[in-house]
């Protein structure tokens, strides 16, 4: 079940909640009046006023009632239109009239959504990595090893990121790459054989890292002939 | 929704300037999962970046404009760069043709250099995490 079925039958499901209670302050109302003409009918006109107030309070109550079913079936009908439109899978034009959410994906400066907006461009950006996704994973069909075939790539570029090249050579000094932030890999709950799979990828860490520095090193060491 | 510590660290490594290569990490998570995520950062990254009517020309500039920045990245090429803005931008038929083992190490630097560029904040990161790792766990 996707998102928007599921978004829209919670909705459908307060819609049912309110039309009960809707029906059960109708008849509250209904009854009240009654009694109020009866009481008032036999004299008792103080209890029949009193009873007849609370009466109109259930009104402003179900007056409040319709309200929230109407903004309900509204909230209802906009995920329902969202499904059948916006939601086509495939792609293709990527203009306003196509893709209305391509701007509204909050800014780094907005609060996370709620409601049907950020249920459907969840959903929009969902598909649409999903497609990037099967690209590398399943379409390619022989994608191999991530570290091993575009590992030292990723090493190369990624240095080039983050810190000004200097202008006459666009490369990155060895000591502006020395401070850089580490996410470190983690172990995580293995099964049988885990912790020494964990093991193994923090020594090629340390290593690397330290081909890493002796690089650096090297690099920063004055040549026979250097002034 | 459970996190995963080391997918958390692929991310806020592609979200952090400066931040070391992230190719440890993605031999630890696994190179299906890793490609999605990165797929799932791209497209989060390129939906922030790019919006408006003309995402074909802001693509087109933006791949020229990384060209000149980083002259030293020679997996930069303009043409699988665009398709994979484009694709993540919801076009994936824009990398027919394409290699995905040549497109690979470009998805990271994409990512990477897009999600700097908008310099998030500590808070704002977490929060690239979070709708991440949202939209790459299974419906």
């Amino acid at each position: 079940m996707s998102s928007i079925d599921e978004y829209s039958a919670q909705i459908g499901a307060a819609i049912q909640a309110v039309e009960q209670a809707q029906s059960t302050v109708g008849q509250s109302k209904s009854g009240g009046e009654d009694l109020a003409s009866q009481l008032e009918s036999m004299g008792a006109e103080a209890t029949g006023a009193t009873i007849r107030s609370s009466v109109d309070q259930g009104g402003e109550a179900e007056s409040l009632l319709v309200e929230a079913i109407n903004k309900l079936k509204e909230m209802q009908s906009t995920a329902e239109s969202a499904r059948g439109s916006g939601l086509r899978g495939g792609g293709g034009d990527t203009s306003e009239a196509q893709n209305p959410h391509s701007n509204g994906v909050p800014s780094a400066e907005s609060e996370p959504m709620a409601g049907p907006e950020a249920v459907i461009e969840d959903d929009d950006l969902r598909r649409k990595g999903e497609n990037l996704a099967d690209f590398f994973t399943r379409k390619g069909g022989d994608v191999s090893d991530v570290a091993e075939t575009v590992g030292k790539q990723i090493d190369i570029a990624w240095e080039s990121v983050g810190v000004d090249p200097t202008p006459e050579t666009g490369l990155v000094s060895s000591t502006e790459t020395a401070n850089r932030p580490t996410f470190q890999a983690q172990p995580a709950d293995q099964p049988r054989g885990g912790s020494l799979l964990v093991a193994g990828f923090a020594i090629t860490a340390v290593v690397t890292k330290g081909v890493r520095k002796a690089s650096a090193a090297i690099r920063n060491t004055p040549k026979v002939g250097d002034k | 929704m459970i996190r995963n510590d080391n997918e958390v660290a692929l991310l806020k490594a592609t979200a952090t300037k400066g931040s070391q290569s992230p190719s440890d990490l993605a031999e630890v998570v696994g190179s299906n999962r890793t490609y999605t995520l990165m797929s799932h950062a791209l497209t989060v990254g390129a939906s922030r970046k790019f919006t408006g009517v003309d995402v074909a020309g802001q693509v087109t500039e933006y791949v020229s404009d990384l060209k000149n920045r980083y002259p030293a990245v020679d997996i930069l090429k303009p043409s699988v760069a665009e398709a994979l803005l484009r694709a993540a931008l919801g076009e994936p038929e824009r990398l027919e043709g394409i290699n995905p083992n040549d497109a690979g190490a470009l998805l990271f630097f994409l990512a990477h250099v897009l999600l700097v560029d908008q310099q998030l904040d500590d808070a704002q990161v977490e929060s690239f995490v979070d709708q991440v790792l949202r939209l790459a766990s299974s419906v």
